[in-house]
């Protein structure tokens, strides 16, 4: 049995792999990435061998293969849907867009330079608004008709939220504006290689129920899997 | 010496202890200026930290003799300047022009040529941003290309003597560059301007004119040559009047010399790009094809320099030798990195480049020595890749692209660079039927672990 473990900047997810799940772990990285695999080794149990992904991979010093995230969530993407065309991944500090062709990676662009179009984005305004990032994603699908949020920069969004909330706008609509803002914001990026459909969605950003809604709202066919989580680890798994 | 020493890349650390092998003779043996007091260079590249370039410590270098010459050479240019001024020789400045007025003023005696230009360079060598920061205070700020360092290095004049004379492009020549020769110029510096006219294609004009073709096949109005041949005809009188000497015969015998390092580059870069396994490094290579420019202010040491890389990278090649895997992925590198860091990074990765677009490719061009010399380097500089189309400019990539021995293309993308920002979008554009990946590159000290990844990424979709 192989461990895919994806040591990402967020979160640190695990999945020990047999063609199926057998057993998974995911939690809070917190700068602390070799603590966080040290642990992901430690509680997972069965594996003969571990194949690194994510921004930390190169800290798994017991890896039999390192491979990035890139080719990892292409892989792991596929393994539940294989049709698809794109794999959009929204992380805590990056995101990436990954066209697939063939079963392999035709073209990919990140967006790793800035809170915008990251989970990061979405944290910073519920930490403004003092949500959790559950309350958050509870409220976004409650709205009647998501308020138009311009500002991708999370400082300059913060303060056009302010703006709204002084306008008396009611809170599930602006959070879901929000959504739709970095959802706009990863259909910017994506056009310089060409969103193609059908999607999956995938990464922490597919846990949050406003900004699927988002990503349904502005796509036609977006396919959410099962474990949108562990994408990137299944897939480092699947490359032994 | 070091022949049965294994290719590879090696460290400072390792450079020093390999040094130790040489002999006092070995070393002495190699001198710019044909100086045996002050001409003597060889040195480990750790040396040159002591002189601020701090940066080298992250680099890997070819562990050859020809490599060890090539870097005390290139790194021993500023020094080497000075004592040229020291010892009475004319330091000519040649800004922006890529590769002809350096042609033209070694025709003079003792006149050293060298480009203030490649300042850009030396943010990324050292440690300390002093000249990009003295740049910013100077009135170029962060969003201006890293040649503004160029600017802070004619404030301070601790990286190159005072120019005897300057000469500086403008017209269809880099607008970063031109716009920060303008602000040297208010500095109180006297610059000889000549313009370059941009090659346009007979369909940009609806006129009858007579129009020829380039030896790479570039179409342009003859007229153009005629005009250049003028400027050019403006530089020689500058210099006669510096010199005061006037011997086209020379200009002739100039010619000549710098054909000879053309050939040379060609040779060893068509050397290196076809070997089965990379016989020479990527950062080496870039060297090398900047070199072209001017022979880094001493031809004839350069060029022997070369016949030493040359006869290093056929040893190599005769016995199936090299410093990188034999499956390491063939690349294309559009645009001059400003770090050179990042060629490391991408032979760390499981790269290898086999073909470049250095926007310098028009010095590799032989000069015309059958006729009238000023004809012959205007219509050898007709070639340059910057006075042309996007279009033209990318033809350039393609054919390394459809002889199939170019498996994906990296474009180094200049913040700040006016014609990145609008040409990169382009090139990647039309280079749709092979994998781009665009590099942003960073400010010095700038290169993280998410760049690493993209370039690691781009590497694994190709393999």
């Amino acid at each position: 049995m192989v461990l895919g473990l994806d040591v990402g900047s967020s979160y640190t997810k695990g999945v020990v792999f047999d063609g199926g799940i057998n057993s998974k772990i995911v939690f809070k990285t917190s700068f602390k990435p070799r603590q966080a695999i040290e642990r992901a080794l430690h509680e997972l149990k069965g594996y003969d061998t571990v194949v690194a992904t994510g921004f930390g991979r190169e800290l798994v010093v017991s890896a039999g293969k390192m491979i990035t995230e890139i080719s990892a969530f292409a892989r792991g993407a596929l393994f539940f849907e294989s049709s698809i065309r794109t794999v959009i991944d929204i992380g805590g500090q990056d995101s990436k867009i990954i066209k697939v062709k063939d079963g392999r990676v035709d073209r990919f662009i990140m967006n790793d330079r800035c809170a915008a179009g990251t989970g990061n984005f979405i944290e910073k305004i519920a930490q403004a608004l003092g949500l959790t990032l559950a309350e958050f994603g509870e409220l976004a699908v409650q709205a009647d008709r998501a308020e138009i949020v311009d500002s991708l920069c999370v400082v300059m969004a913060e303060t056009e939220i302010l703006s709204l909330v002084g306008e008396g706008k009611r809170i599930e609509d602006i959070v879901a504006g929000v959504c739709d803002a970095l959802v706009r914001r990863i259909d910017g990026i994506g056009s310089q290689i060409g969103i193609e459909e059908p999607i999956l969605f995938c990464g922490g950003g597919a846990l949050n129920p406003g900004l699927v809604k988002s990503m349904r709202r502005i796509f036609k066919k977006v396919i959410i899997p099962e474990d949108a989580q562990f994408v990137g680890a299944i897939g480092a798994a699947l490359s032994i | 010496m070091f022949e049965n020493i294994a290719p590879q890349k090696i460290d400072l650390r390792q450079w020093s202890t390999q040094f130790r092998l040489l002999e006092d003779t070995d070393i002495k043996q190699f001198k710019y200026y044909g100086n045996d007091e002050w001409g003597v260079y060889l040195s480990p590249p750790a040396t040159f930290m002591v002189y601020g370039a701090r940066e080298l410590k992250k680099l890997k270098f070819d562990n050859s003799l020809s490599a060890l010459r090539l870097w005390g050479f290139a790194f021993n240019e500023s020094e080497r300047l000075f004592r040229a001024r020291q010892s009475g020789k004319h330091i000519v400045a040649a800004m922006g022009d890529l590769g002809t007025v350096p042609v033209i003023t070694m025709s003079f005696p003792e006149c050293v040529p060298f480009y203030p230009d490649c300042t850009w360079w030396t943010p990324f060598f050292n440690e300390s941003t002093v000249l990009l920061d003295k740049a910013s205070e100077l009135g170029t700020p962060e969003g201006s290309c890293f040649v503004r360092s160029t600017l802070a290095a004619f404030h301070k004049m601790a990286y190159f003597p005072k120019p005897d004379i300057l000469f500086a492009s403008t017209g269809a020549s880099c607008d970063d560059y031109s716009c920060i020769m303008q602000m040297v110029e208010d500095m109180g510096y006297e610059l000889n301007w000549l313009e370059i006219p941009y090659r346009r294609h007979r369909k940009d004009y609806h006129v009858e004119e007579r129009y020829t073709k380039t030896a790479h096949g570039f179409e342009y109005p003859e007229r153009f040559e005629t005009y250049l041949v003028d400027e050019y005809k403006r530089v020689w009188h500058k210099m006669k009047q510096l010199t005061g000497t006037d011997d086209t015969e020379r200009l002739k015998q100039s010619i000549n010399k710098n054909n000879r390092l053309r050939r040379l580059t060609h040779e060893i870069r068509e050397l290196t790009h076809n070997a089965n396994i990379a016989p020479y490094p990527g950062l080496e290579m870039m060297v090398i094809e900047f070199g072209n420019l001017y022979g880094y202010a001493d031809i004839d040491e350069w060029l022997n320099i070369l016949s030493m890389v040359k006869e290093t990278i056929l040893g190599r090649i005769e016995k199936g030798l090299g410093v990188l895997r034999p499956d390491a992925i063939p690349l294309a590198w559009v645009t001059p990195t400003a770090d050179p860091l990042l060629l490391n990074i991408v032979e760390d990765l499981g790269g290898r480049v086999v073909a470049t677009e250095y926007v310098i490719n028009q010095a590799l061009v032989e000069i015309d020595e059958e006729i009238d010399p000023f004809v012959a380097l205007a219509r050898s500089f007709m070639d340059a890749s910057m006075i042309g189309s996007t279009e033209e400019r990318i033809r350039n990539i393609t054919t390394g692209v459809d002889s199939g021995k170019v498996a994906g293309v990296i474009i180094s993308n200049m913040l700040g660079c006016s014609h990145c920002a609008m040409e990169t979008r382009l090139i990647e554009e039309k280079l749709k039927r092979v994998p781009v990946l665009a590099i942003d590159v960073p400010g010095p000290l700038g290169i993280t672990e998410q760049l690493r990844t993209r370039i690691a990424a781009f590497l694994e979709m190709l393999r």
